[in-house]
């Protein structure tokens, strides 16, 4: 009994004395840490999973006029600003940044049906955002297969074309 | 016991605490390296309230550290033994949470964030098999071959008779 006090104790010495030793070595270590954290780790969440796929439409099969109807280009702005679908409104996909509640409000007060949404084919951008506009009770949601390449190769109306930059001028 | 058997089951914790105490000192090398990364690795597990995920991150590598070293030298056998079963306990704990919850981490438990670290069930068990290891030598304690044993051997011949409790076992 006497000798499980002993080892008792010497475990806790033991213990004790090594966390002091390592509260030492990192008071005196640059680059030591703060004894309470002073912000919340940045820890992994999983990513939210879309679980909705939108309706995907061809080019061909996408009706001619589309009066009625609501462009969203899920495009980053950077890529939007160097050419978009007529009238698009600028609604840019970001798995980890979910759609502003008050652009869903305001695309759901469209009615059924009447939402495309025009990505670019490098992730896909418009089958995820339709897929999360669909999620978020949206109606008959649609997206253009190809994105916004097939919009510009369909021949459907671009605004925005790519402005010169003033490097790029050649002076005489 | 048999005087014989006993000589054999206590020489047989000699290489299992020299494994023991390397795999946490191998263990606590890095986590010493990069406090900030454990510290990272202790959060993931969302367990402690943030204000203590700092202290554990800056103490825990060095127990695990010292009670490596001891338990290769056989200093403290026993206590050193014991510590690395309440750890191990704690560690299990952890980890059963996490598996429970089904957290997607990596265990931490050695350089983090390597590809293939991320717990599971093989994590529950190889830490199952290192507690049984750690009780092993807790209850064989360091035998001959340790400072434990070299320090009660002297003690013998300076005053035959009195065999301190932290001795050979």
């Amino acid at each position: 009994m006497r000798r499980a006090v002993i080892v008792l104790l010497q475990s806790v010495l033991l213990s004790g004395g090594a966390a002091a030793l390592g509260l030492a070595v990192n008071a005196l270590r640059p680059g030591g840490l703060p004894l309470v954290a002073e912000e919340p780790y940045a820890i992994y969440k999983d990513c939210p999973l879309l679980t909705k796929e939108a309706q995907a439409v061809t080019p061909e099969a996408l009706e001619a006029d589309l009066g009625g109807l609501v462009v969203v280009d899920a495009r980053p702005a950077k890529e939007a600003a160097a050419g978009r679908p007529v009238g698009a409104l600028p609604v840019p996909f970001d798995l980890l940044d979910p759609v502003d509640p008050g652009v869903v409000a305001e695309l759901r007060a469209r009615g059924p049906g009447r939402v495309l949404v025009v990505g670019d084919t490098e992730i896909d951008s418009g089958r995820l955002l339709a897929g999360e506009l669909a999620e978020a009770g949206l109606q008959g949601v649609r997206y253009l297969k190809g994105g916004f390449p097939a919009w510009r190769q369909a021949g459907r109306p671009v605004e925005g074309a790519p402005q010169p930059g003033p490097d790029k001028e050649v002076v005489p | 016991m048999n005087a014989r058997v006993r000589t054999w089951l206590v020489a047989l914790a000699l290489p299992l605490r020299v494994y023991l105490g390397a795999v946490f000192l191998w263990a606590a090398v890095y986590k010493i390296a990069d406090p900030h990364a454990f510290g990272l690795s202790i959060a993931t597990y969302d367990i402690l309230p943030l204000s203590l995920v700092n202290l554990l991150a800056i103490c825990l590598p060095w127990v695990e550290a010292v009670v490596g070293l001891t338990l290769i030298a056989g200093l403290w056998t026993r206590a050193s033994a014991l510590a690395v079963t309440g750890m191990m306990i704690m560690f299990m704990a952890a980890l059963g949470q996490a598996l429970a919850k089904d957290l997607q981490l990596s265990c931490g438990c050695f350089a983090s964030a390597e590809a293939g670290d991320e717990i599971s069930a093989g994590t529950m068990l190889r830490d199952a098999l290192w507690l049984l290891g750690a009780l092993y030598v807790l209850a064989a304690g360091g035998g001959r071959l340790s400072l434990d044993g070299l320090l009660a051997r002297g003690r013998r011949r300076v005053a035959p008779g009195l065999d301190a409790a932290g001795g050979a076992g």
